[in-house]
This record gives C-alpha cells, sequence and structure tokens, in this order.
C-alpha cells in the first residue's frame, strides 16, 4: 500500500484571457489507513484537486506521487497497475453511470479492463453489490431506475472492484437525503476499517467531514491554509479563514447569535481569477496587518500536527483556546 | 411509434418487397419495347400504368427502378452516414488541431451544394451506379459529422467518461464504445433525411443522363417523360410520385424512430 | 396577525403529498418546518403560496390576517401573493428574471403593490437593497443576475419579497445552495429582518441544525404530516418524536456522537413512506414501533409546549 501525495501542485485555466488559479501551490498527502477531510467554499479548488489527484487532470506545475513515483507518465499516460490502486467517488453518482449500461456492465468495465474478470463476472459483481449492502439483484438494471442512495453505494462498489489503496470521494454524501447520509458515511468507515484503505473525503459540509476525518485540510482560493488533526483544528482554528468557517455553521439552539462577530466577513469572496498578491484571505480578514498585504504566507508547522498559512498564528500558550473569541484582538507573536 | 412512422414503415415495406421481387413481377430487361407506345395508365390490365412514347411497359420500369433509388439511396447513405460518424468521433473526441482541421475540411464539403458536388464527381468519373453512390456519400456526410461530433463534444465532459477513464479505459474504446452509442440518437433521425435526399440525388443525377443508362431508374423516367409532359403527363407523374412517397416514408419512420431512441430520462421522485 | 393552515392537497394522479398539516406562525417568529425529500414541506409552501402546479389542488383553510385565502380566484391570490406573502426560493438565479436588472425587478414590485413610480420606486428600491446587506446598492441595482453571486442574488430576491411589505416571508431552503459563510449572512438577515419588520416567517429546509439555530418553534414533517412541533430548544434538547431524534442524531454537525472507536453515526434505515397510508407512516424504520403503530396513526398531542405524533412520545429519548 502506497501514499498519494501532492507536491507544488499548480492547475491553471485560461479563460478570455484571463487566468485561473485554481490550484496555486498545494501540498497534501493521503497514506493508507488515513482519512483525510478536505473542506472549502465553491471556487476554492477542491473539485480541480480531486481531478488532479486521481489523474483525470495534470498539474502545470509540481507532481502528483504515488508511492514515490509520479503518477503520470511523461507521454501523460497512466500506467494501469498504478490507476487500479487510486480509484475516485464522483460527487453525482447517477452522472458518472452510462445511462445505457445496466449497473453490472459498468461495474464489470473495471474487472474487465484489469483482468480481474473471472468468468462472466456476475458472482464477482454480486459480491461486490453485498459488500456495500445492495442486493445482487440490482445488477440487472439500469441507473434511473435505482435511487440516489442506491447509486451513491454503486458508485462506491465500482471504486472499490479494483480494491485501491487510495479513494477520493468527492461530495459522496451531498446529494443525500440527511436520514441517508449516516448509511452511506458508515459504510465507508467500514469499508475502511476492513480494508486500511486511505480516504481523502472532500465536502463543503464541514458537519460531515468533522465526523468523519482523522485530520483535515481547509481550502481556500486555490490554497490550503490550515492543516492538521481535525477535532484540535475545529476546537481551536488558527486560521481566520477556520475560525469564520467554523463560526458559520448552524451549531444548535442558541448559539447562533453569539458566533455572529466570528462570522462577520467583509465583502464577497474573490475568484481564482483575482488572487490579491500577498495573503489571499487578506481582504476579508478580520485580523489582517500590514504584512499580510506584501507577504503570501505559507503553509508552516505553527505545532506538531498544526500547520496554518497566516502571518498571525502562533502556538497555544496555555489552555486551549475558545471558539468564540474577540476577532479584533490579533493573537500576539509567540 | 407515431402513426407517421407506421404509415411510412408500410410504404416502404411494399417499395422493398417491389423492389426485392421485380425479376419475378416483370421478367426481362424493363428498357424493352413490348407494346404500343403510350397507352394511358390504368386502362389496360396487361399494363397497369400504361407504357411510355416508346413503347416500354412503365410498371415494369417502375418495378425496377425501385431497385436502383432503393440501392443507390440506402447504400449512399450508408456510407455519408459512416463517414460522418467517423469523421464526427474523432473531431469531437480529440479535439485540439485534429478537430480543428477536420472541421475546416468539413466546411469545405458543406459549401459546396450536395447536388453540384456530386454532380461533378460523377461527370469527372463516369456515370455508373458505384460512382454514383460514391459522389453521394462524399457530398452527404458533413450534416452527420457535424451532430456526431457536437453530441461527442457534450457526452465527453461526463462524468461517466471519467469513470471509464479511472476504469483504465483507453481513449480509443472511451470514444467509441463509451461515448459513440449515446452520440447516436440525434443521427438516426438524420437518417431519414439522408437516405431521402440520396434518392433524390440519385433521381436528379438520372435525370440529367449521369446515371447508369443500362439500369432504369425513376429518375430517368421523368426525364424520359419530359418529352411527352403534355400529352401523356403521367409518365411524369407516376415516377415522381414514387420519389416523393419513398422519401416521405424514409423521413417519416426515421423520424419516428428517433423519438423513440432518445435517451430515457430519470424522473425524480 | 397570523397565518394557520390546514391544508390537505393532492397533485395529479392523486399523489397525496400532504396529509393534514396543522401551523401557526405570529409575527415577528419564525417558525421552521423541517423534512427530507418526500416530507411534503415543498408543497405545502407553494400551496401557501398558491403556486401549486396544474393539476394539483389544496383543500383546508388558510387564513392570513384573519382571511381565508385558500379560496381565493387567482387574481385576488396574486395579490394576497405580493401584498400578504413573500417567497424566497432555494435557488437564487431561478426566481430572478435573467434578461432583467435587479433593481427594476423589485421596482416592478414597487409598482405592482404599492404604487410607486420612477425615482420614488429606484429611491425604495435601493432602500431595500441596503437593507438586505448590499453594499453599493444603486450601482448593484444595474446589474443582471447572472452578473452576481449567489448571495447577492439571494439578498436580490429577497429584497424583491420584501418591497411589497408582506406579512409573512415563507423561504423555501434559502441557503441550501449557497457557501457555509455566505449562508451564514443569509440566515443573518433573514433573522434581522423578521425581528425589524415584525415578519412571520416560514423556513422550509431540510437541516435542523439551520433550524435550530434561527427558529423559534420548530415543525417536523414526515409522509405529509407533522410527526413534532415545539419549540426549538424543547424539540432539540428532548424531542419527542423518534423521526425528530433520528433526524437531530444525523444533522447537528459539531457534535461529534460518533463511536469513538469505529466512528460510525447512528443510522436511521428505510426510506420514507408515501402519505396517506393506514397507521403511522414512520412505522416502518422506527425503534420503538408496537403493534398500535400499524394500525393506529397517532393524533398530535399536546407534549410539553408543543405536539407529538406518537404512541410512545417522549421515549426516544433515555
Amino acid at each position: 500500500m502506497s501514499t498519494l501525495s501532492l507536491v507544488g501542485v499548480h492547475r491553471r485555466f485560461h479563460a478570455g484571457g484571463r487566468v485561473a488559479r485554481a490550484l496555486d501551490g498545494v501540498d497534501l498527502s493521503i497514506a493508507p489507513g488515513e482519512i483525510v477531510g478536505l473542506v472549502g467554499e465553491s471556487g476554492c479548488g477542491k473539485t480541480t484537486l480531486t481531478r488532479v489527484a486521481v489523474a483525470l487532470d495534470r498539474p502545470d506545475e509540481g507532481m502528483v506521487l504515488f508511492g514515490g513515483r509520479p503518477m503520470v507518465n511523461q507521454d501523460g499516460s497512466v500506467d494501469l497497475a498504478v490507476r487500479r490502486r487510486i480509484q475516485l467517488v464522483f460527487q453525482d453518482s447517477y452522472a458518472s453511470f452510462n445511462p445505457r449500461r445496466t449497473i453490472g456492465q459498468s461495474l464489470a468495465m473495471p474487472l474487465r479492463r484489469h483482468g480481474l474478470q473471472v468468468g462472466d463476472g456476475r458472482a464477482q459483481i454480486a459480491d461486490l453489490l453485498e459488500q456495500v449492502g445492495l442486493e445482487p439483484g440490482l445488477a440487472g438494471r439500469h441507473p434511473h431506475m435505482l435511487s440516489g442512495g442506491q447509486l451513491q453505494r454503486a458508485s462506491i462498489a465500482r471504486a472499490l472492484a479494483l480494491q485501491p489503496d487510495i479513494l477520493v470521494c468527492d461530495e459522496p454524501v451531498a446529494s443525500l437525503d440527511v436520514s441517508v447520509r449516516a448509511q452511506t458515511l458508515n459504510l465507508l468507515l467500514d469499508l475502511w476499517r476492513d480494508r486500511g484503505i486511505g480516504i481523502l473525503f472532500v465536502s463543503h459540509d464541514l458537519g460531515v467531514v468533522r465526523r468523519v476525518a482523522q485530520r483535515v485540510a481547509v481550502m481556500y482560493l486555490g490554497r490550503i491554509v490550515e492543516m492538521g488533526d481535525n477535532e484540535a483544528t475545529w476546537a481551536a482554528p488558527r486560521h481566520p479563514y477556520t475560525r469564520s468557517l467554523a463560526a458559520s455553521v448552524p451549531t444548535g439552539v442558541g448559539r447562533w447569535r453569539i458566533d455572529e462577530e466570528h462570522r462577520r466577513l467583509t465583502g464577497e469572496p474573490p475568484s481564482t481569477f483575482d488572487i490579491p498578491p500577498g495573503c489571499r484571505f487578506e481582504p476579508r480578514c478580520p485580523i489582517a496587518i500590514d504584512r499580510c498585504r506584501t507577504e503570501d504566507p505559507r503553509l508552516r508547522p505553527i505545532e506538531p500536527g498544526v500547520h496554518a498559512a497566516c502571518h498571525l498564528a502562533a502556538p497555544l500558550v496555555a489552555a486551549r483556546e475558545p471558539v468564540v473569541s474577540t476577532a479584533s484582538d490579533p493573537v500576539e507573536e509567540a | 411509434m407515431r402513426l407517421g412512422g407506421w404509415i411510412g414503415a408500410t410504404w416502404l415495406l411494399v417499395v422493398t418487397l417491389v423492389a426485392i421481387a421485380a425479376p419475378l413481377l416483370a421478367p426481362g430487361d424493363p428498357l424493352n419495347l413490348v407494346a404500343r407506345p403510350l397507352i394511358a395508365p390504368f386502362i389496360n390490365p396487361g399494363f397497369p400504368f400504361g407504357t411510355d412514347q416508346l413503347g416500354r411497359d412503365v410498371t415494369a420500369m417502375l418495378m425496377h427502378g425501385a431497385r436502383v433509388s432503393l440501392v443507390v439511396g440506402l447504400a449512399a447513405a450508408a456510407g455519408a452516414i459512416g463517414i460522418g460518424i467517423l469523421v464526427g468521433t474523432l473531431a469531437g473526441f480529440l479535439g485540439g488541431r485534429l478537430d480543428t482541421t477536420l472541421m475546416r475540411i468539413t466546411e469545405a464539403f458543406q459549401t459546396v451544394p450536395t447536388f453540384i458536388l456530386a454532380l461533378a464527381m460523377v461527370s469527372a468519373l463516369g456515370a455508373s451506379t458505384g460512382n454514383v453512390i460514391l459522389a453521394i456519400a462524399i457530398s452527404s456526410w458533413p450534416a452527420t459529422a457535424r451532430l456526431v461530433r457536437a453530441e461527442v463534444l457534450s457526452l465527453r465532459q461526463r462524468d461517466y467518461v471519467d469513470a471509464a477513464r479511472m476504469a483504465g479505459l483507453r481513449p480509443f474504446d472511451i470514444a467509441f464504445r463509451e461515448i459513440l452509442p449515446g452520440a447516436l440518437h440525434p443521427v438516426v433521425a438524420l437518417v431519414g433525411v439522408t437516405v431521402g435526399g440520396a434518392i433524390l440525388v440519385e433521381s436528379a443525377l438520372a435525370f440529367l443522363g449521369l446515371s447508369d443508362p443500362n439500369l432504369v431508374s425513376w429518375g430517368g423516367m421523368i426525364a424520359n417523360g419530359r418529352a411527352v409532359i403534355r400529352t401523356a403527363p403521367s409518365l411524369v407523374a407516376i415516377p415522381g410520385i414514387a420519389v416523393a412517397l419513398t422519401v416521405l416514408s424514409v423521413s417519416l419512420v426515421g423520424d419516428a424512430l428517433g423519438t423513440r431512441l432518445a435517451p430515457r430520462s430519470r424522473a425524480y421522485a | 396577525m397570523r397565518v394557520r393552515f390546514r391544508s390537505h392537497e393532492r397533485a395529479a394522479s392523486d399523489v397525496l403529498a400532504v396529509d393534514g398539516i396543522d401551523l401557526t406562525v405570529a409575527p415577528g417568529h419564525i417558525l421552521a418546518l423541517i423534512g427530507e425529500s418526500g416530507s411534503g414541506k415543498s408543497a405545502t409552501l407553494l400551496a401557501l403560496a398558491g403556486l401549486l402546479p396544474q393539476g394539483a389542488s389544496a383543500e383546508g383553510v388558510v387564513r392570513l390576517l384573519g382571511r381565508s385565502i385558500l379560496d381565493l380566484p387567482e387574481h385576488e391570490r396574486a395579490l394576497v401573493r405580493g401584498r400578504g406573502i413573500g417567497m424566497v426560493f432555494q435557488d437564487p438565479g431561478g426566481s430572478l428574471n435573467p434578461v432583467v436588472s435587479i433593481g427594476s425587478q423589485v421596482d416592478e414590485v414597487l409598482t405592482v403593490h404599492r404604487g410607486l413610480r420612477g425615482r420614488a420606486a429606484r429611491a425604495e428600491t435601493e432602500a431595500l437593497l441596503t437593507r438586505c446587506g448590499m453594499a453599493d446598492a444603486a450601482h448593484r441595482a444595474e446589474a443582471y443576475p447572472h452578473q452576481l453571486s449567489g448571495g447577492l442574488k439571494q439578498r436580490a430576491a429577497i429584497a424583491a419579497a420584501l418591497a411589497a411589505r408582506p406579512a409573512v416571508l415563507l423561504a423555501d431552503e434559502p441557503t441550501t445552495a449557497l457557501d457555509a459563510t455566505v449562508q451564514a449572512q443569509i440566515l443573518d438577515l433573514l433573522v434581522g429582518l423578521v425581528d425589524t419588520e415584525r415578519l412571520a416567517m416560514l423556513l422550509v429546509t431540510h437541516d435542523m441544525a439551520v433550524a435550530a439555530s434561527v427558529a423559534d418553534r420548530i415543525a417536523v414533517a414526515y409522509a405529509g404530516r407533522i410527526v413534532e412541533e415545539g419549540p426549538s430548544e424543547q424539540l432539540i434538547v428532548r424531542p419527542g418524536h423518534p423521526y425528530s431524534l433520528a433526524l437531530r442524531e444525523a444533522s447537528l454537525p459539531f457534535e461529534v456522537t460518533h463511536d469513538p472507536l469505529t466512528r460510525r453515526l447512528p443510522e436511521l434505515r428505510g426510506r420514507m413512506a408515501a402519505a396517506g397510508g393506514t397507521g403511522c407512516a414512520f412505522a416502518p424504520r422506527c425503534p420503538l414501533v408496537i403493534d398500535r403503530c400499524r394500525t393506529e396513526s397517532p393524533a398530535l398531542l399536546p407534549f410539553g409546549d408543543g405536539r407529538v405524533a406518537c404512541w410512545r412520545a417522549g421515549e426516544a429519548v433515555a
């Protein structure tokens, strides 16, 4: 089992003479056996990151390594043996199945391509479906006959058919009803536990990520601005964006109005076409100082296991800081 | 299938059966002189559609002519659509410079009217059935190519194409096995138009005397009847109606099939 | 000012979407209607606004400011729709006309419902947009919907909904399509408006966390009926209905309730039944189900400061 690493990844998109810096220097690794959550709002680049991570897209700069070696060959192709070990669960499970094929046919496709199909594959497919809690009979149905929850499971089954080391999940429960989400998440967790695979769980839904991830990375405008242990990061965020994000999530009765101060982000989210010089969060940051306008902070270790890209992030001094702290006082540099 | 589709299919079935059975129903060379010239239609039971000014049996010519029209129409359309699908799929899937080049070529062919191009080719290559089929095929493929390319471009973005890439499928497999089948449904509607157009072009070429002189075709019959149109309009009208009905039927069937084969969409609860 | 309604509803091919819902919203208060797909929550809103599609019908009583509105003829209903009831939809772009500037759209509402024209209308439009949190309103008013972000579009939609000074604001998942930070801003805005304008707001959402955070009272819908209704505090802390509890477990994000060893989350199996069956619709999935549940449909009975429709109300929370 190998680790998937993104090193210094840049990905730019050109449109009408302008350049969108969708990924602007991203370092991220997922090792087998760990669940890494990636959160960010729309436009932060997380979808682009998932595509680059599974070699559906190539970075303009930087490398994507698997087991220390580049995933994509010089000529742009990806070795079959490498393809097999990193798989993707798509955001829209319905769109990810060819409407003209039955679920069974779609599941058989990767098996056949990799020479893993035994006989007509029916037994294997039945087994795969059972592993994700679906009746084997669904193999004969077309995608439009399955519910969202079932399709999502089928999508997971297909991703697991090749027994990958790493699973990248792009918003796997976003389109599901609340009561179905738990089932799907539990399924992923069970599979994770039984097989020791590494999971990159990408979502805009902080609550879901909070409950599932061990490590979490927060993205903003193409960069990871904070990364660390899941619980620790949400209990005491170091980056002002993370703090805002955490405070924006409705948490329960009565706390909403208390968190209002924390939420106050001025202005609209900028686009990746116009990333400001210096810190990209500076225009909306409640605690920005002069240095933030000129110097782009890199993601650096603040404490063991905690990384943040902020000039004002510092190690915790004594007891844990509460989430509700006054945003107007900059944190003292140690 | 809608009513139009059934009507069209019925007519086509009749024409096909007649075309196949022509040698039995009207043995001998239809261009033989067999009777008194200009017998009016619907009078003589031996010659239901009468005879032309040279004494040839219109009924026999009609039946044998069906063969030429159908064979040329279908073969030419098959060629046009085949080329169109190939070009469209490659251009849409591969993109980049190949796409641009193929599209420029397509446009070049499209700017020349189908008939003129076919005319030029047959004039240059000679008036045989094979050349006529080739000429029509080459002048008719652009429409299919553009349609297929457009569908392929849109389907290429779909997630299930990415899923196929994740499964390790090679580009060629993805283009022709995952994308192309989904891109074909609008082409079915185009089949009707293409076959109909091919039959019309063949008739026009025959009318101008550019078809195989040894074979009788409906277009040739119309050309022949032109000389005596005042006195025996049926010589033009009857093959003309045959062409019109056949083209219309092909159109109706193509349309009905296109509607039927449109992709199923998911009903959201 | 009160909106009270008790309605049944039938869509085309006789699918029962709403099977007797009973709600009241008072001015200056927010009632959240929570439900998943199939619960009838959207149909309820549409019925209230008089926006049901062709073939669907609503029965029952809906009272706005003491006046029954469900049976009004369409032209009168249209007036009620603007002046009495304002509506905000889930898709911010969808409710705005793409070929008209947002300023003009708000102007139009002002013209139709408040008789304002020209400069007077535009001045009021700018005031409204500003009140809805749009900076530089005069400039923004000239913009077309596609030039605005999701958050700004929703602000414009809210301004248009408020332009006619309605008594009631209906909001159908107004923040679901927005990013977390923008969602927070819009919810803040709505809460603020309810306070200052003394609106009665009915907020439909699938997210219990949102409901818990901004609503005074919450009603939980399941298979076309209300299964629990009460003050937010009570419903969240001590849900009376097992479904409410399940929703809470699944929704409230920052209270991590998974098993620390397996990280598994509490699950709710099965799918929502269709409305209108016999017995309790939740019975097939209910952890507390008894025989009576399958045969007798429980009525909404008083429970603390609210109501619950369950034969074993209150037993779900230990």
